[in-house]
């Protein structure tokens, strides 16, 4: 299992925090707003950090499904 | 010789500096990045983790969130006269999370990070940092050891971005705190380490030359300057 299910806390380039933003972000381009506009507005200005936004899948919550199914529980 | 800040707010700095040789600039800009102290989380206790997120990137999650830094009440372990493992009240502060999704599935937050005694201002930077989602019946209990530590050590310590930037005579130092000190702070701490590291190193020059020089009273070989 990979740190790549969830959002990164930091960016991998320059280090700084980032995944505090990150539900800031999809609630912006969920209600169809440009996603560079929403990286401006939440203060993401240098290219390294905007990566990892605009490349991030999400797929941890599949994950955590397919363990509420077959997985472990207590 | 000559400083001025430039621009300021509580995230950033940029300093103008006139005068002052760019090798010692990027002497404190390296400092900034490597040798200022801040908080983070240093051990992790798995108490329970039946969540879909390993143990160790469970652990690696939480100790990259920044915590804020109480440089005036906490020391290094190492500079500690506790000497213990897992240290004591003036080199640890400690936290626990304790989280169990019931009926539908919940996402921990950095918000769910608690304090296990009283531990002034230090605690995370800001409650929004995701850190694992939980389906029902999964649950994580988890203490949390925060320690100071340096960026040369991990980057989780890094305290701040850096960078140095010149223009003829002007060089521009621009700081970005990551949220552990105010960035005056971090400067001021950068010089103070700048000043230690120097004294330091031309105390040991002077010793070490002063040691050659008794040698060489005594009709050994030396290998030091003949003038003097």
């Amino acid at each position: 299992m990979l740190s790549g299910m969830m959002f990164p806390i930091r960016c991998f380039s320059c280090g700084a925090p980032i995944a505090d933003k990150w539900e800031r972000f999809v609630e912006g381009i969920e209600a169809g707003e440009d996603p560079g506009k929403v990286l401006d507005r939440l203060g993401i200005t240098r290219y390294c950090c905007r990566r990892m936004f605009l490349s991030h899948v999400e797929y941890f919550e599949e994950i955590v499904q397919f363990d509420s199914w077959f997985g472990k529980s207590r | 010789m000559q400083a001025s800040i430039i621009q300021e707010d509580e995230q950033k700095i940029k300093l103008l500096f006139r005068g002052i040789p760019l090798s010692v600039l990027n002497s404190i800009r390296r400092i900034i990045i490597n040798e200022v102290p801040v908080m983070a989380v240093d051990d992790v206790l798995i108490i329970e983790n039946t969540s879909s997120m390993m143990n160790e990137v469970l652990a690696y999650r939480i100790s990259l969130i920044p915590f804020v830094t109480d440089l005036d009440n906490y020391r290094l372990p190492e500079t500690c006269d506790c000497k213990s493992k897992l240290g004591c009240e003036k080199c640890t502060a400690r936290f626990s999370i304790k989280a169990v999704a019931n009926e539908s599935p919940i996402t921990v937050y950095s918000r769910d990070i608690k304090p296990v005694g009283d531990t002034g201002i230090v605690g995370p930077i800001n409650g929004d940092f995701p850190i694992v989602k939980l389906a029902p019946g999964q649950a994580i209990e988890l203490e949390l050891y925060v320690r100071l530590g340096k960026g040369k050590m991990h980057a989780k310590w890094q305290p701040a971005i850096a960078t140095l930037s010149y223009d003829d005579d002007s060089k521009y130092l621009f700081i970005e705190s990551f949220g552990f000190l105010e960035p005056r702070r971090i400067i001021l701490e950068a010089v103070k380490i700048f000043e230690e590291i120097t004294n330091e190193l031309s105390q040991t020059m002077i010793d070490s030359l002063r040691g050659e020089k008794l040698e060489n009273e005594e009709g050994k070989v030396s290998t030091s300057n003949p003038s003097n």
